[in-house]
């Protein structure tokens, strides 16, 4: 009886178990089920034969989901369902675990149609990109137009295309940003500064008079064009000629951390740099820094403003360029498992070329998480009684598609986007803008000097190590890890390339 | 003799006041930095005495209660269940191996084992577990993958079950006419609190600091624990701060991101639970001595 | 009673007695009768096997992942066999050596001392009459081991910090020492890391010991106080020969991790300074790093399986020696 009694107990056990899976499974379905039906009727009643067609777009968010998002989702939908019979889920994936995410939801063939990557030529190499450039013509042809042909094709892998950037800046340049107001009561006069070495002339200031303040937290600087991965690139950011060299063994490397071993000895840089784990806008909030190196876009020192609530200037000692690596550096592509590319693709259009989609993405829905300042076209702010702190959307424009068609908001510059789209314009092009390298033959040599790179570069580029003693050994693992292999394969490939698009050295 | 008691009590509960200190003072530290300024802390540092005092890590918290007390119930949740179905299998499964007349008890043994040191990695548990099992975006997900049972804990309860229950009791039962089952539930158990509550102790706190299955198999954060959000706040500010390349644009996204008082704030109340709790715990582990002597 | 006493001890002091009275048994009874005794014990087993074979032994299929080049369009099946190539770069580095030997070393020395420290704590709590304190000293010990590492390596650096850090400022000072640069001497972290480990550690692995000192029957140390037995003694003669399988099976299943470190705390508390990276980098430290940007599925398995099969055949070889030495103790 006892045992029949512990049977049973058992049983009872892995029913529920299993009783529990299959109800939360059912009822996932059922309202999955329901709200395609309604999204049915709606339809029919707009007289659409076909079922739209619903596309799943991840992309990255960090700190919480907005609340509305839902809100926000069903008024993108009308538009698109209207435009192009096509709905969207929007399927925010926590930032840090996205890679993971989008690797198990493709390798166990969840719905995926497009997302969102900062690593484009990986995601292309492991197969979890459609190529959406033989569709792009037929489909897409608003994406390319608000790109530029020149943009649009440098994302192309052996002649096809496997996503398209977001529309922000294509191009980076190098500077200091420092705090307004320490540049007026310290007089300095920014623009003594040329280059990178210049800078010690407000470090040095702000070190004799602000004893409390480290005058900068630094940020790799290198004009290279990095050839995606650092590991062989070009110098002078790709102007001078198609010589892939090692940088960390090149002359200018070695001055550069001089330099900063320079700085830091001499107390101009945090001292815990190479530890910090505090993003620069805390910094300059509380005080710890006076500024810091960054790469920087139009806009940025308005932006840097908001963000540390005090007013920032910066000076740039590096011209903008634009490198395959600026470009492709946020992407959005169409998952190779996705059902209807061509839908798909109609929908990442209306991203790049509907205002009113873009600016659902961007802000919300009008009158609700946002309003017009009166006479402007294109300035918002947030409505009465509502703040950033309990506004129920905000949502990333550098992210969604075409940030040009974005309204801007209160407090910045009103041309921002015209600045920045000229910026793009004219920003130096790097020779090797379009070539992406084929990781694929030197795999174990990456990984294995990929891991020398993040062993070293940041204490030596925030000069906490002696230069002459740890510079020789880095460059020795790197060799030791068949860097040298690296870039005699990347070069291959880069000349190849450069005949293929009569690119002259 | 009384006296020398007395004395070498006096010892040893100040070499253990010692090394209770060393485990508490971090803690302090990180109680103190919870109140402190997000000014304070990066101008000076963290600090014992901090200079200016603030509850606004403790305030953002209030203002974002929902999800964290969303997040609660389901970590104090997910620990229960998690750990009563796992001291259930863990020690059903101890049990026979542990019989040194079983039958292929060494078999068992190394079945187990293996498990401790081979893995197939994440991607194949992860497309059985929703593929075959279907447990994406359930509370299972974050009951049932990996942390269940693990064969640390089988193997290390089998050791327990051979070294403290002296096989003469189970023989003399078996002659008593008591079924096995009866043996188990009935000699076993009872005579094996103190491994039980051990084991119970460790299950508790392998699911109270989980956060990998959420990670995994959880695609919406509204089923976030505790554990996942501070992980979550953490990797965030981590992969922003390094992304140089988003520098430009994560201006917004970086001041979404709690500053680091409220990521000390979440880890104060993600411990104080298993701290009040944990007394309970050492109730049963103070029965378990007082059975095991009037046996 | 006193008949009970009597084979309780003789089962505790002699195994070789208690597997021969076993064995007598099961020998007695014929393959039938043999089935319907052990039959409600194979169902015990049951769930958790069942556990093991879904969620350990089924996706053990993906050891295969390590020797292809995964391709997620041709799907985990279709992908292309590549032989060992994903293994390469484990030993393109020319640091392999110093990654394998700090594996090693640091994991022998936190087995030795941390089995020493755990159980020297656990006799003094168990020595511990007053109730309220005992109970208290038993959580705070725990406390560390429930602050996760990230955590933990925030708090390390409150210590160390050139700029901030608590040492730097207030307590070297003290002794007139001049500060110094923790996060760039490599000299200081075997030091720094052995003590962090066993801070976390030590309070969790005390707790198993102590569960198994007090299961110990009271009348042994007793028998041996009416002998005149010295505490010295009795923890000698009784308590630590008691214990021994549990050492034993720890030790055991410590030395099957050894290839294995604790990622965070070689990463998280040295706040992934490359500079110490001499005394810090391990096995999984150097993956970290290595495919941190591809995140190559094909060579992080690799890697797991190497770490498995050092850890196997290390085991396998430490469990002969122990099955030598007592059979009972062993682990298969």
């Amino acid at each position: 009886m006892k045992k029949l009694g512990w049977l049973t107990a058992l049983l009872a056990l892995m029913l529920l178990v299993s009783a529990c899976g299959g109800n939360t499974n059912k009822s996932a379905n059922g309202s999955a089920n329901d709200g395609t039906s309604t999204n049915a009727g709606k339809t029919d009643s707009e007289a659409v034969s076909e079922e739209p067609y619903e596309v799943v777009y991840a992309f990255p968010f960090w700190g919480s989901i907005p609340k509305d998002l839902q809100l926000v989702q069903d008024e993108i939908n009308k538009i698109s369902k209207e435009k192009i019979n096509v709905t969207v889920k929007l399927l925010p994936i926590d930032g840090s675990t996205m890679d993971n995410q989008i690797n198990l939801m493709t390798v166990s063939n969840e719905k995926l149609d497009m997302f969102l990557m900062f690593n484009y030529t990986t995601q292309v190499a492991n197969g979890k990109l459609y190529p959406i450039g033989n569709i792009m013509e037929q489909n897409g042809k608003g994406i390319i137009d608000a790109l530029g042909q020149e943009y649009y094709n440098s994302t192309q892998i052996k002649g096809v295309s496997y996503g398209v950037p977001s529309i922000r800046d294509m191009a980076q340049d190098y500077g200091y940003e420092i705090r307004k107001d320490l540049v007026d009561k310290h007089n300095i006069d920014l623009s003594q500064v040329q280059t990178f070495e210049d800078f010690e002339k407000i470090f040095s200031v702000i070190k004799e008079k602000e004893p409390n303040m480290a005058a900068i937290n630094p940020s790799s600087y290198g004009k290279i064009d990095p050839l995606d991965n650092s590991l062989g690139v070009l110098l002078n950011n790709g102007q001078t000629d198609l010589k892939v060299v090692n940088w960390f063994a090149t002359d200018e490397y070695a001055q550069i951390l001089k330099t900063m071993r320079k700085w830091y000895q001499a107390g101009y840089v945090l001292k815990d740099a190479a530890q910090n784990k505090e993003s620069n806008i805390t910094l300059i909030k509380a005080d710890k820094i006076a500024g810091a190196t960054s790469h920087m876009k139009p806009g940025f020192e308005a932006q840097e403003s908001r963000a540390t609530g005090k007013e920032m200037v910066a000076v740039r000692v590096s011209p903008p360029a634009a490198k395959t690596s600026t470009v492709t550096n946020v992407m959005l592509g169409v998952s190779a498992n996705a059902e209807k590319p061509e839908k798909v693709v109609q929908f990442l259009n209306l991203m790049y070329t509907d205002k009113d989609i873009v600016n659902l993405f961007d802000w919300g829905i009008e009158g609700q998480h946002y309003v017009k300042v009166q006479d402007q076209e294109n300035v918002i702010k947030y409505p009465d009684g509502i703040d950033i702190n309990n506004v129920g959307y905000t949502g990333a424009s550098w992210m969604h598609g075409n940030q040009l068609l974005s309204y801007v908001f209160e407090g910045e510059d009103p041309e921002i986007y015209k600045k920045l789209a000229e910026f793009n314009q004219t920003a130096l092009r790097s020779k090797a803008l379009g070539f992406s390298f084929d990781a694929e033959p030197v795999k174990a040599e990456i990984a294995a000097s990929t891991a020398v790179l993040n062993q070293y570069t940041k204490p030596l580029e925030v000069g906490v190590l002696d230069v002459d003693k740890v510079l020789p050994e880095f460059l020795k693992k790197l060799e030791d890890a068949g860097i040298n292999k690296i870039i005699e394969e990347k070069q291959k490939q880069l000349d190849i390339w450069a005949k293929e698009n009569n690119v002259n050295p | 003799m009384e006296l020398l008691n007395k004395s070498y009590q006096w010892i040893i509960s100040s070499i253990m006041m010692a090394i209770s200190i060393t485990c508490f003072i971090p803690f302090v530290l990180l109680i103190m930095s919870s109140v402190t300024s997000e000014e304070s802390i990066i101008q000076h540092g963290y600090s014992f005495f901090p200079d200016t005092f603030s509850l606004k890590a403790y305030e953002y918290l209030w203002n974002h209660g929902t999800d964290l007390g969303r997040a609660y119930g389901i970590t104090v949740f997910v620990t229960v269940v998690g750990t009563a179905v796992s001291l259930a299998i863990t020690s059903m499964l101890a049990y026979p191996i542990s019989r040194s007349d079983m039958p292929l008890k060494n078999f068992w043994a190394f079945l187990v084992f293996f498990t401790l040191l081979f893995n197939g990695g994440f991607v194949p548990s992860y497309l059985i577990y929703t593929q075959i099992f279907h447990i994406k975006n359930t509370i299972l997900s974050l009951i049932v993958p990996g942390l269940l049972m693990s064969g640390f804990n089988v193997l290390l309860m089998r050791t327990f079950f051979k070294t403290s229950i002296p096989s003469a009791l189970i023989e003399a039962a078996s002659i008593d006419g008591a079924g096995e089952i009866k043996i188990f539930h009935r000699i076993v158990m009872p005579l094996s609190l103190p491994i039980l509550v051990t084991i119970g102790l460790f299950q508790t706190i392998a699911y109270w600091n989980d956060w990998f299955n959420g990670l995994t198999y959880m695609s919406n954060s509204r089923y976030f624990s505790i554990q996942m959000i501070l992980n979550k706040m953490m990797t965030d500010i981590e992969f922003l701060t390094n992304s140089s390349n988003l520098a430009g644009n994560a201006a917004k996204e970086i001041a979404q991101v709690p500053s680091t008082s409220v990521r000390m704030a979440i880890a104060v109340i993600g411990v104080l639970p298993i701290l009040i709790a944990y007394p309970f715990f050492q109730k049963y582990f103070i029965k378990g001595i007082t059975i095991g002597s009037v046996k | 009673m006193i008949v009970e006493r009597i084979t309780e001890w003789n089962d505790t002091v002699s195994a070789e007695l208690r597997q021969a009275v076993g064995y007598k048994t099961v020998k007695k009874k014929a393959g039938m009768k043999k089935f319907k005794r052990y039959f409600p014990l194979f169902l015990l087993m049951i769930p958790g096997l069942l556990y093991l074979i879904v969620n350990n032994y089924m996706p053990m299929f993906g050891i295969f992942i390590a020797f292809k080049n995964i391709n997620y369009s041709k799907g985990l099946l279709g992908s292309e066999w590549i032989g060992l190539q994903n293994f390469e770069y484990l030993f393109k580095t020319s640091d392999a050596f110093i990654i394998t030997r700090n594996t090693i070393l640091y994991n022998l020395v936190f087995i030795v001392l941390g089995t020493i420290i755990s159980i020297a704590i656990a006799l003094l709590l168990n020595d511990i009459r007053n109730k309220v304190l005992n109970r208290f000293y038993q959580s705070i010990i725990v406390l560390p081991h429930l602050i996760s590492f990230v955590i933990v390596g925030y708090l390390v650096y409150a210590l160390l910090s050139v700029d901030s850090g608590l040492l730097n400022k207030t307590i070297l000072p003290m002794f007139g020492i001049a500060e110094i640069s923790w996060y760039t001497e490599a000299k200081y972290w075997p030091y720094i890391l052995t003590i962090v480990h066993m801070w976390k550690t030590v309070g969790l692995s005390c707790i198993i010991y102590l569960a198994s000192i007090i299961s110990i029957d009271p009348e042994y140390y007793e028998a041996a106080k009416l002998d005149g037995a010295s505490r010295w003694q009795q923890i000698r003669k009784i308590t630590l020969p008691l214990i021994t399988p549990v050492i034993t099976i720890l030790t055991l299943l410590a030395i099957g991790r050894i290839f294995y470190a604790d990622f965070g705390l070689f990463y998280q508390v040295p706040m992934n300074s490359g500079a110490v990276a001499d005394t810090t980098n391990v096995i999984d430290t150097y993956v970290f790093r290595a495919l941190m940007t591809s995140g190559d599925i094909g060579m992080s398995s690799a890697a797991g399986i190497y770490q498995s099969v050092v850890g196997f055949v290390l085991i396998v070889f430490s469990n002969y020696i122990v099955r030598k030495a007592n059979k009972e103790n062993a682990l298969f």
